[in-house]
């Protein structure tokens, strides 16, 4: 179970990596194209600009229909700019056959311009586009006056607003055509990403059984080998235990004899010890139904006489008759543990708790202790004592099987210290 | 007092064989399940020290045999005591969870064949006790559970080790046997029997 929750991370972990990896560069390159569609319609709209509203130059919509040589006699239109827009000086640098102000732009580009005069009069210099009628043209022109002197308009449409003399000029374009095959390959990224990401998925499922499957072994192994050392240890103690007694029948105690027996005891702590490890790790099947609202009661008020003995004032708030399903010598164990966690580190107040709140059971412990500062990070290790004279002699591993034991049953174990009191709520 | 000591563990064997013979006993030693049984057919014993990984033999199958035959028996057991362990068929009379010292040995010896000499029946709540037999209304318990059944039917606090478990197995029996009487802990006054419907 709990290797399967490991490669449950690795799989998601992968997958949030490749996720954000394939979002970055798509992002990239779709920002880049768009932006360098916004560059290619500024170029035409300012080779418009330059043109005073129109390709062809002029300042009305006549201007469209007169020859070169006619245009050329209008005071506005400067005669040089012909040339470059048809290319006939060959490609101007920076231009190609395809860019933004190749010879054929002037052709292709559908776009109108607009001309207001101070006094709030218009003129509509250019009317290019089939997809907008005049009259719609004439106010989404003029709704552009007041706004920033370039940008995307209505989706596809780019517009640039320009003066030149006291007039004000808008023109703008369709560029709908030109950012078709962005929005295409727009598209195509999010499929591709989705497809790469569905497909990561299945690759990391079929490699990360084959990476967890050395870390499974060895987490057995260690299980194993926590089991049988506890379980090879409990027969040999209990046999030097009859044996060093009978030397004592036979031959009477001696320094040696009394030696064997400390030894033996210390060894059967550390066996004890074991026994919690090897408790931790059992995964128990014999989950049912049963009253923790009498377990906690028997439990704690059990233990009232040493809560007396330390002079520790002890509080309890059980409600009546919450019943929960789970493993009930795994789970009177934890509320164990709270109890002496409680002895050893009160000082002179100690408040036990059970409420069901909504659908959940929530357990509250809550001492007045000092908790040395930075343990609250670590309380919940396994094999860490904090200093204090009562923990010597234990192995460090009640707070963390009470973490395992909680979340194996899918609950949530919390702590913290406020106002001078440690609090711990288990959400089951 | 005639005891077969059962164990595959030659050590355990000889160690606990011996101080046993020190304190007065008759200690007849088998290694498997099958000299146990032949033993079993040939001698009276008052009572049988299983070792729980005993070779050639079912231990559920050799527990039933022995209370058939009214021989108390104690379980020297590798792993933690549980109440599932307890609510068997078949159970022994106590069980001895390893490691244990030579005098928890000799307690539990004496508890158990005090209970079979002089054991007496009694009611508790609605439940009654057969000391003697290891029984309650027909059902196996073990000596510990006994003990609790009589310190409850007198009100006084509940003093075994291990208690919580075997009073978790008691429940259950009593659940079983479709008594309405529970154990429960009472705050201030500590475990009771208590009468579930009311």
């Amino acid at each position: 179970m709990r290797m399967d929750k490991v490669r449950s991370k690795i799989v998601l972990y992968s997958l949030a990596s490749v996720f954000v990896l394939l979002t970055a560069i798509l992002a990239v390159i779709n920002g880049l194209n768009f932006t360098m569609a916004a560059d290619d319609a500024d170029k035409i709209t300012q080779t418009i600009a330059d043109r005073h509203g129109s390709f062809e130059g002029g300042t009305g919509v006549e201007g469209q229909k007169k020859n070169p040589a006619e245009r050329a006699e209008t005071k506005d239109i400067p005669d040089s700019g012909d040339k470059a827009v048809r290319g006939t000086e060959g490609h101007p640098k920076g231009m190609g056959p395809m860019g933004p102000q190749s010879p054929e732009t002037n052709k292709s580009v559908r776009y109108f311009t607009y001309m207001f005069y101070k006094d709030g009069r218009a003129k509509n210099i250019v009317y290019n586009i089939s997809a907008v009628d005049q009259y719609d043209a004439y106010y989404w022109a003029e709704s552009l006056l007041n706004e920033n002197p370039t940008g995307w308009t209505n989706g596809t449409y780019r517009y640039r607003v320009y003066k030149y003399k006291d007039r004000t000029y808008v023109t703008i374009i369709d560029q709908g055509r030109e950012l078709f095959p962005s929005y295409r390959i727009l598209v195509i990224s999010v499929i591709g990403e989705l497809a790469g990401l569905i497909i990561s998925f299945f690759v990391l499922q079929i490699i990360s059984k084959k990476l967890i499957r050395p870390l499974e072994d060895a987490d057995r192994k260690q299980r194993q080998f926590i089991a049988n050392v506890e379980s090879d240890f409990k027969l040999p103690l209990t046999i030097i235990n009859a044996n060093t007694e009978l030397i004592e029948k036979e031959n009477g105690v001696s320094d040696e004899t009394s030696s064997i027996n400390r030894q033996v005891r210390r060894m059967t702590s550390l066996v004890k010890d074991l026994r919690t490890l090897s408790f931790i790790n059992y995964e128990g099947d014999t989950v049912r139904e049963f009253d923790l609202s009498d377990m906690m009661i028997s439990v704690i008020d059990g233990r009232r006489e040493k809560f007396r003995e330390h002079n520790i004032d002890l509080t309890m708030d059980i409600e009546d008759n919450i019943t929960i399903q789970g493993d009930v010598e795994r789970i009177r164990r934890v509320i164990r543990e709270l109890a002496d966690n409680s002895l050893m580190f009160a000082k002179s107040r100690a408040k036990f708790r059970l409420v069901r709140e909504n659908e959940r059971v929530k357990i509250i412990q809550t001492n007045d202790t000092q908790l040395p500062a930075g343990s609250l990070d670590i309380i919940f290790d396994r094999f860490v004592t904090l200093d204090n004279a009562d923990t010597s002699d234990t192995a460090g591993l009640g707070l963390s099987f009470v973490k395992d034991t909680v979340k194996a049953m899918g609950g949530r174990v919390g702590a913290e210290v406020k106002d001078g009191e440690f609090n711990l709520t288990i959400a089951l | 007092m005639e005891i077969l000591f059962a164990a595959s563990d030659r050590d355990l064997l000889h160690s606990y064989g011996r101080l046993l013979q020190l304190d007065g006993a008759d200690v007849t030693s088998a290694f498997d399940g099958i000299q146990t049984l032949t033993y079993l057919e040939s001698q009276r014993f008052d009572i049988v020290i299983i070792e729980e990984t005993l070779h050639r033999v079912e231990l559920k199958a050799l527990l039933g045999i022995l209370n058939n035959k009214g021989i108390s028996s104690i379980v020297i057991s590798e792993r933690r005591i549980s109440s599932e362990m307890l609510c068997e068929r078949d159970i022994a009379c106590s069980y001895l969870p390893l490691p244990f010292l030579p005098d928890e040995m000799r307690a539990c010896l004496k508890s158990v064949l005090d209970k079979k000499q002089s054991g007496k029946s009694f009611a508790a709540g609605d439940a009654n006790i057969d000391t003697k037999r290891f029984l309650m209304d027909g059902v196996r318990v073990t000596g510990e559970e006994t003990d609790i059944m009589g310190l409850l039917s007198r009100e006084e606090p509940v003093t075994v080790k291990n208690k919580s478990v075997y009073i978790d197995a008691l429940n259950i029996k009593l659940s079983r046997l479709n008594k309405t009487s529970r154990i429960k802990y009472i705050s201030g006054k500590g475990y009771r029997l208590v009468n579930e419907n009311g």
